[in-house]
């Protein structure tokens, strides 16, 4: 698909709702500390988004209390902070999986991406 | 960090907090702070990473990106994060944010569907502009998302199925050392308290009362 334009303002839509779950998913198979995490998310192209705006992002969910976080000494520089996943995101995660693979299939197949 | 930091990479960190921190000037302060506080442990664990050259500070700093695109996704949290918000429903909740993103979408508000259009697509071009005017000028911000009338449709709020726990306060920066506290003093037995005037004073009380008793006696044996 390279080549072919973004529509305006699509991928902020798409991404408004999303992307806080695929935060979940990757502190779901242990912890991460936050240069890792949004270093991780900010290198996929198609989710077009900086680090720094995802730390706005992170504090929501923390205060949502999907993610904890913990401060941990580090054996070169500052003590860094690493995100974990809580028991209510896993929940939220599950569900989420769930919605998006309904959604996503109903989209797919209407639009003619999936196989009905 | 390979290199000692010089002066000059100490400024441009100290520039870039500063416009996050003037950008931010409207957000709760709590917000405010910890936005700042986030983004410079960041900066310092980064650095940490780096060769430790201007350039690199400068590649830390640009990949995360503009202070008014972050201070922005923080002010539409500020926003979302209303209580009023969080008391509707679930299915209202989503019926608002389908209602308002299919808004958006179909342009039925300029200036809804230009800040959308500011937001991507366009961010390498605006990345090569802000190179060339400098470091983070002052201008007109970007339009931000909370400038639409309903702003309930972002963040994690809506709860799938089971309501979050109410936020844990956030530890703002390393916990700060536990308080020390006195041990208690322990009481005083009863009758501590008598000090020797006291004992001296009592002593003369009685004596005196004997005194008087025992010339009663003698002026009555002698009537």
């Amino acid at each position: 698909m390279s080549g072919m334009e973004s529509l305006p303002g699509l991928t902020a839509a798409l991404r408004r709702g999303t992307l806080e779950f695929c935060v979940l998913a990757i502190v779901e198979d242990g912890q991460c500390y936050g240069v890792e995490l949004v270093g991780r998310l900010a290198a996929e192209p198609a989710l077009a988004t900086s680090e720094g705006t995802l730390y706005p992002l992170l504090s929501r969910l923390r205060r949502a209390g999907w993610i904890a976080t913990t401060w941990q000494e580090s054996p070169v520089g500052p003590p860094r902070r690493y995100y974990q996943l809580t028991a209510s995101g896993k929940e939220a995660l599950a569900a989420f999986r769930w919605q998006w693979r309904e959604f996503s299939g109903a989209v797919g197949r209407i639009v003619g991406t999936e196989q009905a | 960090m390979t290199m000692s930091s010089t002066p000059r990479q100490e400024r441009l960190v100290l520039d870039y907090l500063a416009s996050v921190a003037a950008a931010a000037a409207d957000l709760p302060p709590a917000r405010r702070d910890e936005l700042i506080a986030d983004l410079s442990e960041h900066i310092a664990v980064a650095r940490s990473q780096s060769a430790g050259t201007e350039a690199g500070v400068r590649q830390i700093l640009d990949r995360l990106g503009h202070p008014d695109e972050i201070v922005a996704e923080a002010r539409h949290d500020a926003i979302a994060a209303d209580p009023g918000g969080a008391a509707i429903g679930a299915d209202q909740r989503h019926a608002l944010i389908e209602a308002d993103q299919g808004h958006v979408l179909i342009g039925a508000d300029p200036g809804s569907a230009a800040a959308l259009r500011d937001t991507t697509g366009t961010e390498a071009h605006r990345r090569e502009a802000r190179r060339r005017e400098g470091p983070y000028p002052p201008g007109p911000r970007p339009p931000q998302f909370h400038a639409r009338p309903t702003p309930l449709h972002a963040g994690p709020t809506p709860p799938l199925h089971a309501r979050p726990q109410p936020p844990p306060s956030f530890p703002a920066w390393p916990a700060p050392p536990t308080q020390f506290h006195a041990p208690p003093v322990p009481a005083r037995p009863p009758g501590a308290g008598i000090s020797p005037v006291n004992v001296v004073i009592l002593v003369v009380l009685v004596a005196s009362c004997m005194l008087v008793l025992f010339l009663g006696a003698v002026a009555l044996t002698i009537a």
